[in-house]
């Protein structure tokens, strides 16, 4: 599959701090792809770099086929993009400051204010002023400023911030429109569960590294593999498992046991899980329950990202 | 492009306003005054002492509109906005400048209407405002506050921000300059001061600057190289500036 952004060895640093180090990194045309990270992971300072806001130090970019900075402006003639929170001129209306963009843009853009307006659900505020909007209503804007160039390629940096369920609930299907109308979405986010929603692929990138990279389910599953085990006794079968220099178990306050199970040759922890059970049964336990633990993606990205236990801040 | 800029600055309805009530207010009340104390309140003398406001207010106006032109998208916030549209840096900048000049011309315009239609008429016995008089006059404005423009455009765009520049602009034109072309121990530097090279195609009853003596070509390249240094300073600063 072609590749919507393409960066290799991309390096950005403010004075002696690196805030993109080395970076390699393949998004494919046409899918959602989920672009995770910390604060001062480097995610803004790609997206700037993408956009030509801010040169990098050393590296290459490629978008849509093209190669930055030489074809720069031919790949951002087909690029919509929010950088961060979407900002207009207060005081003109949604649509005048959408005017302003496809001035710069084409005439093409200026036939499509009135259906991008329409898409976000603006079409009967685009005549008051920005000042009035609210802020869910700025990131609608900032989406229908992106559609003007009918772009392959969206970077949305943080888009739903400022939504309510209902707008995120629409904003979600949104995404995926554009993604089943073959454009390739980078989503910037924090806001874990809705990439998981979202995305097809994600990127985890801390202190400016690419740490992880795949499909959501390749993600999950590379963490810890965990198993909820329930018995008639789970002190005795506490005991009994810790027995075992393999396995870590811990009591749950529900009366269950979580056993972290060892993972032999790719077998997902299914050879281990088998020694669970077999131990406690034959101890002589009567065995409910065994329920492996879905890993979520907020779990896989606190541990890739050592943070397990921190919540997660706003950017 | 352009005529993006032109919205941008005309839907300031606040700026407009004060602008427009600054340039068609000051001849208003020039020929009130006139009109009480004054014989004739029109004709050549009226429309004469209706140009010193417009000199003085359009000088201001230009500097404000400009400033501001040169600053919006950056203190807005959506230059980054403008630059991801993968449009040339210079290109945002360079399309400033006629925008602003537009606007600017569209306030100075009614003003000088009315001073004009004033001079045609109410002379008593006096003369009118005749044909050449008024060309002379027009292109003077034009020169004057096409420089300010331009520079409120060029140092607002080096500051990111319209305030200071504003005020600087006003203390150099109407404080520093007449200050400099009094200081005789300057000799021939003081004929690189933009205000008297301006001034040297103005009529002697308007110029701000009647004490120096500057030939065409000299007061030509002086306003030259001013307008070249600063469009220069706003070009570099839009073109490295991260957005």
């Amino acid at each position: 599959m072609a590749a919507a952004i393409e960066v290799s060895g991309l390096t950005k640093r403010f004075g002696s701090r690196t805030a993109v180090d080395s970076l390699e990194l393949s998004v494919p045309e046409g899918c959602a792809y989920g672009f995770l990270g910390p604060n001062g992971a480097g995610k803004t300072t790609l997206i700037r770099m993408l956009l030509g806001l801010t040169r990098p130090n050393h590296g290459q970019i490629a978008m849509l086929g093209l190669n930055l900075p030489a074809e720069r402006a031919a790949a951002l003639a087909r690029t919509g993009a929010i950088v961060e929170e979407p900002r207009f001129h207060n005081h003109l209306t949604g649509r005048q400051n959408l005017r302003i963009i496809a001035a710069a843009r084409s005439s093409e853009a200026f036939d499509r204010i009135a259906t991008s307006l329409a898409r976000v659900g603006l079409g009967d505020r685009a005549d008051e002023r920005v000042k009035r909007y609210s802020l869910g209503m700025r990131q609608r804007l900032g989406v229908a400023r992106c559609l003007l160039s009918d772009p392959g390629l969206l970077i949305l940096d943080e888009p739903s911030n400022g939504l309510d369920p209902a707008g995120i609930h629409e904003f979600r299907a949104m995404i995926r429109g554009f993604v089943d109308e073959g454009r390739t979405v980078f989503l910037s986010s924090h806001q874990l569960a809705e990439v998981e929603r979202i995305c097809d692929r994600v990127a985890i990138v801390d202190q400016g590294k690419l740490i992880a990279e795949g499909t959501l389910d390749e993600l999950r599953s590379g963490g810890e593999k965990l198993l909820v085990v329930g018995c008639d006794d789970a002190d005795r079968a506490l005991a009994l498992l810790e027995g075992s220099p393999a396995l870590a178990a811990t009591l749950l306050a529900s009366g269950e046991l979580q056993v972290t199970l060892v993972e032999v040759a790719g077998d997902n922890g299914r050879a281990s899980a088998a020694a669970v059970n077999r131990a406690l049964v034959e101890a002589g336990l009567a065995v409910h329950k065994l329920e492996p633990v879905e890993a979520t993606l907020e779990q896989r990205f606190l541990e890739i990202t050592s943070r397990l236990g921190e919540e997660p801040e706003p950017e | 492009m352009i005529a993006a800029e032109v919205l941008k600055l005309a839907r300031r309805r606040g700026l407009m306003w004060t602008a427009l009530a600054f340039m068609v207010g000051s001849v208003l009340v020039i020929l009130a005054v006139r009109a009480v104390k004054y014989t004739p309140t029109g004709g050549a003398d009226g429309y004469t002492g209706c140009m010193y406001a417009i000199i003085s207010f359009g000088g201001l106006v230009a500097t404000a509109i400009g400033a501001t032109a040169g600053s919006q998208d950056h203190s807005s916030g959506v230059f980054r906005d403008l630059v991801a549209t993968g449009v040339s840096r210079l290109k945002l900048f360079t399309v400033r400048v006629p925008g602003a000049m537009i606007v600017v011309v569209g306030l100075v315009v009614p003003a000088y209407l009315i001073a004009a239609a004033a001079g045609l008429t109410l002379a008593g016995d006096r003369a009118t405002l005749s044909g050449g008089l008024a060309q002379d006059d027009l292109g003077y404005l034009a020169l004057l506050f096409g420089t300010l423009t331009v520079l409120g455009c060029a140092f607002s765009t080096l500051a990111g921000s319209r305030g200071w520049v504003i005020g600087g602009l006003i203390v150099l034109e109407w404080v520093v300059q007449p200050l400099l072309t009094h200081i005789d121990q300057l000799g021939r530097a003081r004929d690189w001061l933009l205000g008297p090279a301006v001034d040297h195609f103005a009529r002697e009853d308007i110029a701000r600057y009647n004490d120096l003596e500057l030939g065409s070509s000299q007061a030509w390249m002086t306003i030259a190289v001013w307008l070249a240094v600063a469009f220069a300073i706003g070009a570099w600063r839009a073109v490295t500036r991260d957005a």
